[in-house]
């Protein structure tokens, strides 16, 4: 299952066209896939990305490259142009994360249940969006790129730049995680 | 494998990829089966979570920065086909034509079949001095050197 495969819904219809036409620099065009994608990336960045404004910056920043790049995208069809904007959204989420200073409070609480003990009240049943949302950044960017948008271990630490250990056993932390903060909801 | 799978070896197994003795074991262990089960359905639950949408429209600054892309581009290209022009004309005025040039150093000039056989004769008929020999030589060979030179240049440009 590749990327893309997995992932919620493009809204408009693209066809090679439109691709082309945005390629050659056609504002409308490029309107059109700015439409069909803006929900799929933000999406995905509010997903790995703590805050709504990071989303945002990072919806905005992938169709920045988009604009500047799609000149010499050689893919063809909608679907190879999901992947790449994708590839480039998730890039630039990683990214955001890597930099951001919430990072150390990730790493230093690596160990043990960082978010039990931030939030005594994690022992309460969460739905998943919140349980999610609790997870460090880096375990919620590889469950999410993962389990949602298909990604291999192998491209996720890649895009990281960490090793396929780290990428798997983050996911698997991950898992623990959710499976004690989801109670039962979803035994 | 005696005991319960690890969690990572029940996301193996979950997407395909687990060991033998992992997968085995899944076969015949309830829970760890049900398990993998709970996994799958909180992937598909993951999936399922609702699209969210920007909460303001970014498409008019993006716009802006298309449109400067777009302008840039035709600059090149334009750029590009006056200089290919400009550099065509160029050629033209100096004259440059197949044979004259080769690999950006000058090809050699073209050289008459008339003095290499003049200088042959001279080194057959004898009785030079040794140095007369040694010069009469040295120009054959550059003359050789010459029309050799000349008939790669031609077989470059023109294919004879």
């Amino acid at each position: 299952m590749g990327p893309g495969v997995l992932t919620p819904t493009v809204g408009t219809v693209l066809d090679d066209l439109a691709i082309q036409r945005a390629r050659a620099g056609d504002l409308d065009a490029l309107e059109r896939i700015y439409r069909a994608y803006e929900g799929t990336v933000y999406t995905l960045a509010r997903r790995i990305c703590r805050t709504a404004e990071d989303a945002e910056d990072v919806l905005q920043e992938t169709f920045f490259e988009v604009c500047r790049s799609i000149g010499g995208f050689r893919g063809s069809g909608p679907g190879s142009l999901t992947a790449w904007i994708k590839r480039v959204a998730s890039s630039k989420a990683l990214m955001r994360i890597r930099r951001e200073k919430y990072r150390e409070t990730d790493e230093l609480f690596e160990d043990g249940d960082a978010v039990a003990r931030r939030d005594p009240d994690v022992a309460l049943t969460l739905d998943l969006e919140q349980a999610l949302a609790r997870l460090p950044d880096r375990s919620r960017a590889v469950v999410w790129m993962h389990d949602v948008e298909g990604y291999t271990h192998e491209d996720i630490a890649e895009m990281m730049g960490m090793t396929v250990s780290f990428s798997k056993s983050q996911l698997a932390r991950a898992h623990a995680r959710l499976k004690t903060w989801l109670g039962e909801e979803h035994r | 494998m005696t005991q319960h799978c690890t969690m990572e070896d029940l996301l193996a197994v979950r997407d395909g990829e687990g060991t033998a003795a992992a997968r085995r074991h899944v076969d015949e262990c309830p829970a760890c089966r049900a398990e993998v089960d709970r996994l799958h359905q909180v992937a598909a639950a993951l999936r399922a979570l609702p699209v969210q949408r920007p909460p303001r429209d970014r498409w008019p600054e993006l716009r802006a920065v298309a449109a400067g892309v777009g302008r840039r581009r035709r600059r090149w290209i334009a750029t590009g086909w006056v200089s290919l022009a400009a550099a065509a004309a160029l050629a033209v005025i100096l004259g440059v034509r197949p044979g004259r040039w080769s690999g950006g150093q000058m090809a050699a000039q073209p050289v008459s079949l008339d003095s290499l056989v003049a200088a042959s004769q001279q080194l057959q008929r004898g009785g030079a001095s040794r140095d007369e020999v040694l010069r009469l030589w040295q120009q054959r060979v550059q003359l050789m050197n010459q029309l050799v030179n000349v008939h790669v240049t031609r077989a470059a440009y023109v294919g004879l």
